[in-house]
């Protein structure tokens, strides 16, 4: 585990330490629904697996004005994801982060720049997957006009789960481009980049105990892996070193000032091993109290 | 402030009014001859030297409330001591960066502890600098006859001398103030209406930016 147990005591004093001088609660829910269409990260000719999954979150988030452009926040969320299709990846979560939020000057036009420590922990009805998880995240924005701004995202993030195969540590990176067409619809430009461990999942021939996969190129990879039932059939999950890049789009509209409806779609191809895609639609909506 | 492209419809009433003060509504439309609010009509006497203002205009407020201020467009006279309070459970940081007054008053609720004192005529606009979809307008004007439009379009200028005056329509959707000459009578009240073209009403967005579960 890459942190120490004092860091992460650390951030939890941190994180406690933060509300005691901040404006809050600030509360806000969010519900959406998101399919895939390769949710086992199957790699052609084996099988893909489609499948719906329902969210619903609730955070708190504390704010505290360090001065005129600084501001630290602290949130906790409370997560949960329902898949009728694979309840193996039922999963219900607690995370918490800290935030310090620059501004480089004054007014809208100002840039900021951000750091961020998230952690959380996870757990999935397939309890091999359930995780703790963590990471550093470095942001950057810059409105360039009323209606454009630019957001980058760069996170360091690991996860430590029950199951060695479900482990792993990333890099990855984000670009946003959101264009207010009007106060009401926004259109929003997405780009991302990962780099680092990543489950992908082969069929499975065989018998209990004695499985390999239908791709033997696959089985000759001396990776960490397993047998999984979560898909309804056999297959075997790698753990694999891939990079994924994904590119894609949204509408987001205003539903007042305080909520907004999310309609998004992402594509995403990975090199691990083998190449695959997955394509992921979602809508969402998030209330802001 | 120039001349812009008017449309004058000149409608003297010549009602009865008090005998001592004669006024003038000014009656804002756009093309579509809907009312607009928040112009800020002003009326100054021509040749007139800009006169000395009231030793102090009464103090007025522009609240913070919802993450919003509150009035949009505040006319003031020049000296005038604006206070910010702010009744909302989060800090705010006020400021303009505007050539007619630059001023910050950084994270406070409550009542400020500072007024400010618009002490220069022009158009202040007031941000805050956390919560970047807050704008708010003062316009510091040298003339004590004015007044802002409300939801109906119309604003009484009254107490008016008589004269030949010059009338000033400023919106902060107008890429430059309407002017119109105005003969004002030795009383009663005399109804002005102008036609604004206003711009696109343009405001940072302040919804929630929302993001949905990517892939993992």
């Amino acid at each position: 585990m890459p942190f120490s147990t004092a860091a992460r005591l650390a951030f939890l004093f941190a994180l406690g330490a933060a509300r005691l001088a901040a404006d809050g609660p600030y509360l806000s829910v969010a519900a959406g629904e998101t399919w895939q269409s390769n949710v086992n990260n199957a790699p052609p000719p084996d099988v893909t697996r489609s499948a719906w999954t329902t969210q619903a979150s609730a955070e708190g988030a504390w704010i505290a004005s360090l001065d005129f452009g600084t501001l630290l926040t602290s949130s906790l969320q409370a997560s949960a994801e329902d898949c009728p299709t694979f309840h193996g990846l039922d999963a219900a979560g607690l995370d918490g982060s800290l935030t310090l939020r620059r501004k480089l000057g004054l007014g809208a036009f100002a840039p900021y720049v951000s750091v961020a420590a998230e952690g959380g922990a996870t757990g999935y009805q397939d309890t091999e997957r359930s995780e703790v998880a963590g990471d550093l995240a470095i942001g950057a924005g810059q409105r360039l006009t009323d209606a454009l701004q630019v957001v980058a995202s760069v996170h360091l993030g690991w996860q430590s789960a029950r199951d060695e195969v479900f482990s792993g540590s990333y890099a990855d990176a984000g670009l946003t481009l959101n264009w207010d067409v009007t106060e009401t619809w926004r259109l929003k430009l997405l780009g991302g980049w990962r780099d680092g461990d990543v489950v992908t999942t082969y069929a499975a021939l065989g018998e209990a105990g004695e499985w390999y996969p239908v791709d033997p190129g696959a089985y000759a990879y001396a990776r960490p892996y397993k047998y999984i039932s979560t898909f309804g059939a056999p297959y075997l999950a790698y753990r694999l070193r891939g990079r994924t890049v994904s590119g894609g789009g949204a509408l987001a509209p205003a539903l007042g000032a305080h909520t907004t409806l999310l309609l998004q779609f992402l594509r995403c191809k990975t090199q691990g091993y083998d190449l695959y895609f997955n394509n992921v639609f979602s809508a969402s909506i998030t209330h802001d109290f | 402030m120039t001349s812009r492209r008017v449309a004058l419809a000149l409608l003297i009433l010549g009602a009865a009014g008090p005998a001592h003060a004669a006024a003038v509504r000014v009656m804002t439309r756009d093309p579509a001859g809907l009312p607009v609010a928040d112009a800020v009509a002003s009326l100054t006497l021509d040749g007139a030297r800009p006169a000395a203002p009231p030793a102090a205009p009464a103090p007025v407020e522009i609240v913070q409330r919802d993450e919003e201020f509150e009035p949009y467009v505040t006319p003031v006279l020049v000296g005038t001591r604006v206070a910010f309070p702010n009744r909302d459970k989060v800090q705010h940081h006020v400021y303009s960066v505007s050539p007619a007054k630059r001023f910050e008053i950084p994270l406070y609720i409550g009542d400020s502890k500072e007024a400010i004192v618009f002490d220069h005529p022009g158009v202040v606009t007031l941000g805050c600098n956390i919560h970047d979809w807050m704008v708010a307008y003062v316009v510091v004007l040298s003339t004590p006859y004015f007044a802002k439009t409300g939801a109906d379009g119309s604003a009484l200028v009254a107490a008016l001398p008589p004269g030949h005056y010059r009338l000033s329509v400023w919106h902060p959707r107008l890429k430059a103030a309407v002017e119109v000459d105005v003969a004002v009578p030795d009383q009663g009240e005399a109804t002005q209406v102008v036609s604004v073209v206003l711009r696109p009403d343009r405001r940072i967005r302040r919804a929630p930016d929302a993001g949905a579960a990517g892939y993992r």
